[in-house]
């Protein structure tokens, strides 16, 4: 039983754990009843009724700030030099590039993109947010660090990490902590690369990785952003369902 | 008219059968529970209890009874009572319209 309370946000379970176990020590639990839990553990992840646990001290949210600020640029910046040094990597005796450089270049992005992105866009100082970005957080480092020596990673690295970032932009608009300008200009980043790549592809080209560098721009705009401060400068109060 | 737990979507039905249940007085959720099962034939789940319970607390609709510990009491707030009064008014309202239409003798 406690295995499902575990599926429920830990602010929920501070406030209602105890009465759950209380009211099925009372009445022990059916399938049905087990299967009821877990669908309030969707409904509360979903639509949050328990305010969260007390939002970390500004003083703290602004020195994060610039450190994330610092990382969304690096990975910025490493991102685009990490993809445009594919064109100028010398061909080695097979043909074949030699894409350590840009590997190495591209999980370092990858992973400093990914932290500043995952704290950033789901920072709203709820407990399950911020436990959604640091898992966000995670992913992108293992991806950057399974990059370069795994092949298949690195295709969805490179090719599935726009959609990520565009996505995290997206939420993290909605959660009030990026200006709407940096979810439409992610967006329009990432669909730009698939639509290029489509474009390319059905032309017979290989040269859609080009597109993959407008990439770089949304994280330089979010750490211009966020050390400029104003991204979370103002955070919004938890944010609870209507419902 | 929509009714006035309307916007609690799935929840407005088990919200108004804990509201009926607590006005009878303070109850902890076991005996929402049981008591929901005995007067509607509905047995929530822990789930949707909860789940309810929560709503309704954060809408300030019902209270916690002070207690340090679970099993934690609930009772009707003072909107928690009108809530209610609207929506009893408002199915009474609808009543005089279908009660003849269910009591009607069969055709003879």
């Amino acid at each position: 039983m406690s295995v499902l309370l575990r599926l429920y946000p830990a602010a929920w379970r501070e406030r209602h754990g105890d009465e759950v176990a209380a009211l099925l020590e009372e009445h022990p639990a059916s399938t049905l009843d087990l299967l009821d839990l877990i669908r309030g553990a969707l409904d509360a992840h979903l639509h949050p009724q328990v305010p969260g646990a007390a939002r970390p001290p500004d003083k703290e949210i602004t020195v994060n700030q610039r450190l994330l600020g610092a990382m969304a640029a690096i990975g910025g910046i490493a991102w685009i030099i990490g993809v445009a040094s594919i064109f100028v990597l010398q061909r080695d005796a097979f043909g074949d590039r030699n894409l350590t450089l840009a590997m190495i270049g591209l999980a370092l992005a990858i992973a400093c993109i990914g932290i500043a992105l995952g704290e950033l866009g789901t920072r709203d100082g709820s407990a399950p947010r911020l436990r959604t970005g640091r898992a966000i957080s995670t992913v992108s480092v293992v991806l950057a660090l399974t990059l370069p020596v795994i092949w298949p990673v690195f295709l969805f690295g490179l090719f599935g990490f726009p959609i990520m970032a565009a996505m995290l932009a997206i939420r993290g608009t909605r959660n009030g902590v990026f200006p709407g300008w940096f979810a439409v200009v992610s967006t329009a980043a990432a669909f730009a690369v698939l639509g290029g790549i489509g474009i390319d592809a059905q032309a017979g080209k290989d040269e859609s990785l080009v597109l993959l560098t407008v990439v770089g721009l949304p994280p330089l705009l979010l750490a211009w952003q966020a050390l400029r401060g104003t991204a979370a400068a103002n955070p919004a109060p938890p944010e609870l369902d209507p419902a | 008219m929509g009714s006035a737990l309307d916007h609690l979507g799935r929840f407005a039905r088990p919200a108004q059968q804990i509201l009926n249940v607590l006005a009878a007085g303070p109850r902890v959720p076991s005996a929402i529970r049981r008591e929901v099962d005995s007067r509607c034939g509905v047995d929530l789940g822990p789930g949707t209890l909860f789940g309810t319970i929560a709503r309704l607390e954060r809408h300030a609709l019902i209270e916690v009874v002070a207690a340090p510990a679970a099993p934690r009491a609930y009772r009707l707030t003072v909107l928690g009572a009108e809530t209610l009064e609207a929506q009893l008014a408002a199915v009474a309202r609808k009543a005089p319209a279908s009660v003849p239409a269910a009591n009607r003798s069969p055709a003879r």
